[in-house]
């Protein structure tokens, strides 16, 4: 299982643990969707434990940010290492999140 | 992953089990898997083991290489057989040697034809979805090559030898990470032309999708102190290139460009859902940043799954009014041309729809009513009159305008599409579409 489900005060957290990639990038889509479904509003992915995220991994936390806007909720992202913060960076995607240095400042009101 | 521990080192196995595949050259390892998403990850972590030796920089084996691999052989599982189902497998061949992995990525498909896609290095493309993975390639690799056919890329990493150092650099410098000459940095469209087999389904596919794109392109309304010209010149590949003028409530006009990230019948379907939807969100009456949002609520689950990107403009004159009101969905090519020459550029509002999404952004662009023009166009049409040495072919495009500033829009238009018919473009021919409009 890549994806681990916990529930922090009112926050949803999922840790990405080894990769967010084309091969199972739509089963972290389906578990957060389906909680913003189930009446969750408020979303961290951790990804301290992730080791890479690919082209595709990025489309779905496009998605989801999208789909967690539109239900008048919020996407927070958090624990990006080096590598992954220029991931970000180098594709203009930093501009589209909100990224976290770490879990507490995610987890923030 | 730089200073923590190393999680997915231990996921990797990187001293765990021996390949499947054994290897007939020392030094060689190679891999055929069926064309399936989910044997991806299996593959990319197979040749991060067999890598391992030659790379001593841990994080450019466990991110620049498994990130570069998951990308040449997602693009070689997701568009290099979709000609010919029947056609699915993915060989992936591993040549290391101290300091150096080379890694070749090939598919039975017909090929991207990597030259039909817009320069990377353009700051309008870098938000371009469609880019992104060939342009993280790119920049995780130290060197891209694709073969002449398309269907193969050779990947080059060189494994920092010595030490790893404590503090790796990931990534070149931003402007190294750019491809260095007019090299593809978006997966195009499956090239289709290679395989004599796929010829015939293809070419049907073709030629529904020309049909379709042009029934869909609506005539231009007459509308009262507006003179509105639009062509799309389709290539044989049909893209998803498709404008509209619409005459909208107030007596206002809505002009609008688009280009669809792939090509064929996909690319249609997606254009055809698109022109419904605008054409009912802007007859409403709806302002441009509204309109991109109908849009994106109308076509985003379908861009998503097909992995498909959208740029798109979309401007609103109203009589007699000083400015345009507009949202740019990530199209490069919208621009206001004043009598004199000087073009003004509309300015992406927002990335690509596929990429960015809700809430839409809206702009506003000083406008001279009767004076001024407003010019869209799509790539297609600055590719073909690039020419060597040139760092575009927007510049022709834009001074081909400025000199034919006070002729009707249809002559505009007809310099336009002269000029990049007399070109011997650089790279092949993708659909060449411009709209051009005056307003009293």
């Amino acid at each position: 299982m890549s994806f681990r489900e916990r529930t922090v005060g009112r926050v949803t957290v999922y840790d990405v643990d080894g990769q967010l990639i084309v091969g199972n990038r739509h089963e972290l889509k389906r578990m957060v969707l389906d909680a913003l479904e189930g009446g969750a509003r408020r979303f961290v992915i951790d990804f301290s434990r992730t080791g890479y995220i690919d082209s595709s991994g990025l489309g779905v936390l496009i998605t989801l940010s999208k789909e967690i806007r539109a239900q008048g909720g919020d996407l927070r992202l958090a624990s990006l290492n080096r590598d992954l913060t220029r991931l970000f960076e180098l594709t203009k995607l930093d501009t589209f999140f909100r990224i976290c240095d770490d879990l507490g400042e995610a987890l923030e009101e | 992953m730089a200073t923590t521990g190393d999680p997915s080192l231990a996921r990797a196995g990187v001293s765990g089990t021996a390949p499947e595949c054994s290897t007939e050259v020392p030094g060689t390892l190679v891999l055929h898997l069926p064309s399936d998403i989910g044997a991806i990850e299996d593959a990319v972590e197979r040749a991060v083991e067999f890598c391992a030796p030659a790379v001593e920089d841990r994080n450019r084996l466990l991110f620049n290489l498994r990130v570069g691999l998951t990308e040449a052989i997602s693009n070689a599982v997701l568009f290099g057989s979709v000609d010919d189902p029947r056609k699915k497998r993915v060989r992936v061949e591993l040549r290391i040697r101290p300091g150096q992995v080379r890694a070749r990525v090939s598919d039975e498909g017909g090929g991207f034809d990597p030259a039909a896609v817009p320069d990377p290095r353009r700051p309008e493309n870098i938000a371009k979805a469609s880019g992104r993975g060939i342009f993280l390639m790119r920049a995780l690799m130290d060197d891209v090559r694709y073969n002449d056919a398309g269907n193969a890329v050779t990947l080059v990493l060189r494994g920092a030898p010595g030490p790893a150092s404590p503090t790796p650099s990931v990534f070149p410098d931003e402007a190294d990470a750019r491809p260095a000459s007019t090299q593809p940095a978006t997966p195009a469209a499956p090239h289709h032309t290679r395989e004599e087999r796929a010829l015939d389904a293809v070419s049907r596919e073709m030629q529904l999708a020309h049909d379709l794109q042009m029934k869909l392109l609506p005539p231009i309304p007459r509308v009262r102190g507006v003179e509105a010209a639009a062509r799309v010149v389709p290539a044989e590949s049909v893209g998803g290139d498709f404008y509209q003028v619409l005459q909208l409530p107030g007596g206002r006009t809505g002009v609008m460009i688009g280009d669809v990230s792939g090509h064929g019948f996909p690319a249609a379907l997606i254009m055809a859902l698109v022109m419904s939807a605008a054409a009912i969100s802007a007859q409403q009456g709806g302002a441009p940043a509204t309109v991109l949002e109908h849009l994106d609520r109308a076509i985003g689950d379908e861009l998503e799954s097909t992995e498909m990107y959208l740029s798109l403009c979309y401007c609103v004159l109203s009589p007699g009014a000083p400015e345009v009101v507009y949202a740019n969905a990530g199209h490069p090519h919208a621009f206001i041309v004043e009598p004199e020459g000087t073009a003004r550029r509309l300015r992406a509002t927002d990335p690509p729809m596929g990429i960015g999404g809700a809430p839409f952004r809206e702009s506003r662009a000083k406008w001279a009513p009767g004076d001024d023009l407003l010019l869209l166009f799509t790539d297609g049409l600055s590719d073909t009159v690039a020419r060597r040495g040139r760092k575009s072919g927007e510049d022709l495009v834009l001074k081909t305008v400025a000199r034919s500033h006070r002729e009707s829009a249809v002559e505009i238009l007809d310099r336009l599409f002269e000029m990049s018919a007399q070109s011997v473009p650089l790279i092949p021919a993708d659909d060449r579409t411009a709209v051009v409009v005056r307003a009293e």
